[in-house]
């Protein structure tokens, strides 16, 4: 049982995983659930003992600067100044809906939080205009993947007296956005936290939001009661109702409270629901849920040895499902433990079809070995030594090349990405080994990557494009200052560039550098050159820290005063240290995705080497089985029983062509008609 | 005569057996002594089934009975009890291995706030300059994007302005009809704009190309430079070369721009 409940446990692990790239379901219709409570804070977490932030006060140091840029224009008679009506909120935020559906995002959060930033905005904060830019605005910040500033803007919607007044559409449109926030975030406590201020009184779809959060922080922080409490709370009509009901039955299942989960799993696999009879309107992920809860429902019986209900929990999970691999597979194993070795080969087929139509799947290698224990199980010993042979003859090869894989850092990402989006791992580029493209593909069908894998892509996407952003953000200061110093006819000092010195001592330590390498090419000592190469290392270091303190030291000391250059060149300053920071994530970014990707890799060599294993014992169990086959044929000789394979070999028909005809003998013979020698004795 | 050969037969036949055993095991036992995870759980046991098929097609032979113990009887379910030799390990569930593996040496938790605090910095950031861009400038550039092609599926494309990049196109991306993708006010003068496009064949994705185009732009002082780029793309390398072996790669990125006054 040991062991089966560890396969339990390590499918319950990977389908709870799986569960977390869902995003939300959708709406249902109304059903008359009790009003949940409103949450308590995770109380593991110990940012829920902390004071809440004052919102206002956090979203206000994201524009704290920019309010100073707009109090600077304004001095010049630049921009809008002082001048905002209701009708400008209402235009511009017609044209930042126009570029969000666009995906044009960051045109979206500058021309949006020119709006929210303006000195006058707080009058028109509470009205639902303004609702609805604050809540455009933590919309889009979070589109980017600017999570932090996201959260604050939505908190400050959220915070303000009037929110929850009647329809309270922006308000309830703020927490559904938060709690995406948190879940794509992985940070299902901090979207707690941020929902701790909604009244009990919000609607119950509302309400059906927090508690799947709140129980989402519940089991991340080790409190399944608690989760299983707040998804109690998630109520049909909530679009978080499908996910929240296949998580509580794990919880159930883990507590090893089969029956209770089983009932919880049913209500989402049932085969009569659909999209008319649904509670919720049937999406994509709603299905995938609905397949997952199928799966569960086939683990749970498996576990429980009721081999005929899990067969038919996996026969229904659909054709066309991405998880009919593992349905087939799973099945398969439970005809094989019920000692159903037709039904089980029938599946294997089945499983052989699929791979025949994708080229791979991902329990490919389990499923040969399987198979060759179906034969075992037969006593086809013969036919599983060769399907043995066959699998060690394809997926040493396999082992050796993943190990080659993950000798490289470009190779592994180059086979993670291919596994990751579905495209040819094939044509993926191998550095400095020789792996076939066969080989290749089989490895990423194998690997089972971990969600933080994703998630780290995700991240180094989103950095990148900031990093590109901000590159663009450096050139339009040094437009923009320049634009100020000729209306001024004064030269900024800004206009050199705060790199104007270091650079020049770059320039001339270039020159030392040429230098020496002339002299090295002249055959000078190289006793002479090595200390001069030193000290010149030295220098470079030198300037390499001198350059990287500069921007933090004016970025530090914030604007020097309140005039438009000042700022530019405080932002200018900004801006290179951010980019010195971006260096440091990037690092960081990589060194993470490559843990990752290594640890993905090292589970593909930890499964096969099992399997491998695994065929080479199974190898000498076919050995074993035919040694006995012939013990037992001998002693029945012994005994005066002769095989059928023995009598079959004196029958002298079987050695005839279809063309040649046997006349047995008789018993009668006529001696006198032989000659010679052939006469018998 | 057959009588006769019998014992010999039988003699050569278990002398032949024994030895292939004997070879094999002491091919395999190495693996077998090394392996780890142990034999826990009931796996086939292929002896006592042969023993049972063999005494079935032999009704009168008197085989001993194996000395491979029988499978337990059943557990309460409909079926029997012989687990999977298939089961996974812990260690090959995401997650799991890098923490057994690390034990004392646990590798450093990703800086998750610092790298949210630097996103959210450099968005503030970029929000206030283009902020104070719009409102010192009045020269302004808008990049429209046409795409044309019967076969071409566009894997990647980026628009770049000067050193950043101002468009990414989403998974799936097709514009038949120029539609702006990015509008900005900028200073006048000159500007660079790139366009870095992936391209495959729809018919068999194994052919594809790159493309990394580069123009140079005037912003004439006070007015909108509508810059349109049109990306064609008449290859025939997915249609035709797998049948002929002959086909073309013709990927073309194109620019149209047109300056007219701002209006204010």
């Amino acid at each position: 049982m040991a062991l089966r409940a560890d396969r339990r446990a390590s499918g319950v692990l990977v389908l709870g995983s799986a569960l977390l790239l869902f995003a939300p379901a959708v709406l249902a219709q109304p059903r008359g659930a009790a009003p949940a409570p409103m949450a308590p804070p995770v109380a593991d977490d110990p940012r829920a003992t902390a004071a809440a932030p004052a919102p206002s006060a956090e979203a206000a140091t994201y524009g704290d600067t920019l309010r100073a840029y707009h109090a600077a224009l304004a001095r010049r008679r630049l921009g809008s100044g002082d001048q905002l009506t209701a009708e400008d909120v209402r235009a511009r935020l017609a044209d930042v809906e126009a570029l969000a559906r666009a995906g044009r995002t960051d045109e979206a959060i500058a021309r949006v939080m020119d709006v929210t930033e303006h000195p006058r905005f707080e009058a028109y904060a509470e009205t639902d205009d303004g609702r609805a830019a604050l809540w455009q605005l933590g919309d889009a910040l979070a589109s980017a993947g600017a999570y932090a500033p996201a959260r604050a803007y939505l908190r400050r919607l959220l915070a303000q007296p009037t929110a929850w007044q009647s329809p309270a559409t922006f308000a309830r449109r703020a927490v559904r956005r938060l709690v995406e926030i948190g879940m794509a975030a992985d940070d299902p406590a901090g979207a707690v936290l941020d929902l701790q201020g909604v009244p009990a009184s919000a609607p119950e779809e509302t309400r059906g939001d927090i508690a799947y959060v709140t129980g989402r922080a519940r089991e991340a922080a080790g409190d399944p009661d608690g989760a299983v409490a707040a998804y109690a709370n998630v109520g049909r009509s909530s679009r978080f109702w499908a996910q929240a009901t296949y998580l509580h039955g794990l919880v159930l299942v883990d507590q090893r409270r089969f029956k209770d989960g089983e009932k919880l799993f049913c209500e989402l696999a049932d085969p009569g629901r659909n999209d008319r009879t649904s509670p919720v309107f049937g999406d994509e992920r709603y299905f995938a849920i609905r397949d997952l809860a199928r799966l569960a429902l086939g683990r749970v019986a498996h576990e429980q040895s009721r081999f005929d209900d899990a067969r038919y929990y996996y026969y229904l999970v659909p054709r066309d499902s991405n998880r009919l691999a593992e349905a087939v597979y799973e099945a398969a194993t439970s005809r094989y433990e019920k000692k159903d070795y037709a039904g089980a080969r029938e599946l294997l087929g089945q499983l052989d079809a699929i791979a025949g139509a994708a080229g791979h799947h991902r329990y490919e290698d389990e499923a040969k070995i399987l198979d060759a224990y179906v034969d075992l199980a037969e006593c086809k010993f013969e036919d599983a030594d060769r399907k043995l042979l066959a699998f060690l003859a394809r997926y040493v090869p396999v082992l050796d090349g993943a190990r080659r894989v993950a000798d490289s850092d470009a190779s592994m990402q180059a086979v993670l990405v291919a596994a990751r989006t579905g495209s040819d791992a094939g044509a993926a580029e191998i550095v400095g080994a020789v792996v076939t493209a066969d080989t290749l593909r089989t490895i990423a069908a194998l690997v089972r990557l971990d969600p933080a894998y994703s998630a780290a892509l995700r991240r180094r996407a989103v950095l990148e494009r900031e990093a590109s952003g901000l590159r663009a953000a450096r050139g339009e200061i040094d437009d923009i200052q320049r634009g100020l110093a000729a209306t001024e006819g004064a030269r900024q000092t800004t206009e050199r560039g705060l790199d104007e010195p270091t650079n020049v001592a770059r320039r001339a330590l270039e020159g030392v550098k040429h230098a020496l390498d002339e002299l090295e090419a002249s055959s000078a000592p190289s006793d002479r050159v090595r200390p001069l190469r030193d000290q010149l290392a030295a220098l470079d270091a030198r300037l390499s820290s001198a350059r990287q303190a500069l921007p933090a030291t004016v970025a530090a000391s914030g604007p020097t005063g309140d005039d438009l250059p000042d700022l530019l060149r405080a932002d200018a300053a900004r801006a290179s240290q951010l980019g010195s920071r971006v260096d440091v994530m990037r690092a960081a970014l990589a060194a993470e995705e490559t843990r990752l990707a290594r640890d993905a890799l090292q589970r593909v060599d930890v499964r096969l080497s099992r399997l491998l294993r695994r065929a080479r014992l199974a190898r000498i169990e076919a050995v074993l089985g035919r040694k006995r086959t012939l013990e037992v044929e001998i002693e029945a000789i012994n005994d005066g029983v002769i095989p059928r394979s023995a009598i079959d070999s004196l029958d002298s028909a079987r050695f005839l062509l279809d063309s040649e005809e046997y006349w047995p003998f008789e018993g009668d013979d006529w001696p006198d008609e032989f000659v010679g020698s052939e006469v018998p004795r | 005569m057959s009588k006769q050969t019998h014992p010999e037969r039988r003699v050569l036949a278990a002398a032949l057996v024994m030895g292939a055993v004997a070879v094999f095991v002491a091919d395999w036992l190495p693996d077998a002594a090394a392996q780890t995870h142990g034999r826990s759980r009931a796996k086939p046991k292929p002896s006592a089934s042969a023993a049972a098929s063999v005494s079935a097609t032999l009704p009168t032979a008197t085989a001993q009975p194996s000395a491979v113990p029988a499978p337990r009887g059943d557990t309460g379910g409909d079926g029997g009890v012989r687990a999977s030799p298939l089961n996974p390990t812990p260690q090959e569930m995401p997650g799991t291995y890098a923490a057994a593996a690390a034990v004392g040496s646990a590798p450093p938790a990703f800086p998750t706030a610092e790298y949210d605090r630097l996103v959210a910095e450099i968005a503030a950031l970029r929000a206030r300059v283009a902020d104070v861009g719009d409102a010192v400038f009045v020269a302004r550039i808008a990049v429209a994007i046409e795409t044309d092609g019967d076969h071409s599926r566009i894997g990647h494309l980026a628009v770049e302005l000067d050193d950043g990049v101002v468009f990414t196109a989403p998974a799936v991306f097709g514009s038949p009809d120029p539609t702006v993708v990015y509008e900005r006010a900028v200073a006048p003068g000159h500007h660079t704009i790139t366009v870095d496009v992936d391209r495959k064949d729809d018919r068999d994705d194994t052919f594809r190309d790159s493309q990394r185009t580069r123009f140079v732009v005037d912003v004439p002082k006070d007015q909108r430079l509508a810059v349109t780029l049109r990306i064609g793309d008449a290859s025939d390398m997915g249609g035709s070369f797998p049948s002929d072996h002959k086909g073309k790669y013709d990927l073309r990125v194109r620019m149209n721009a047109a300056a007219s006054p701002v209006k204010r």
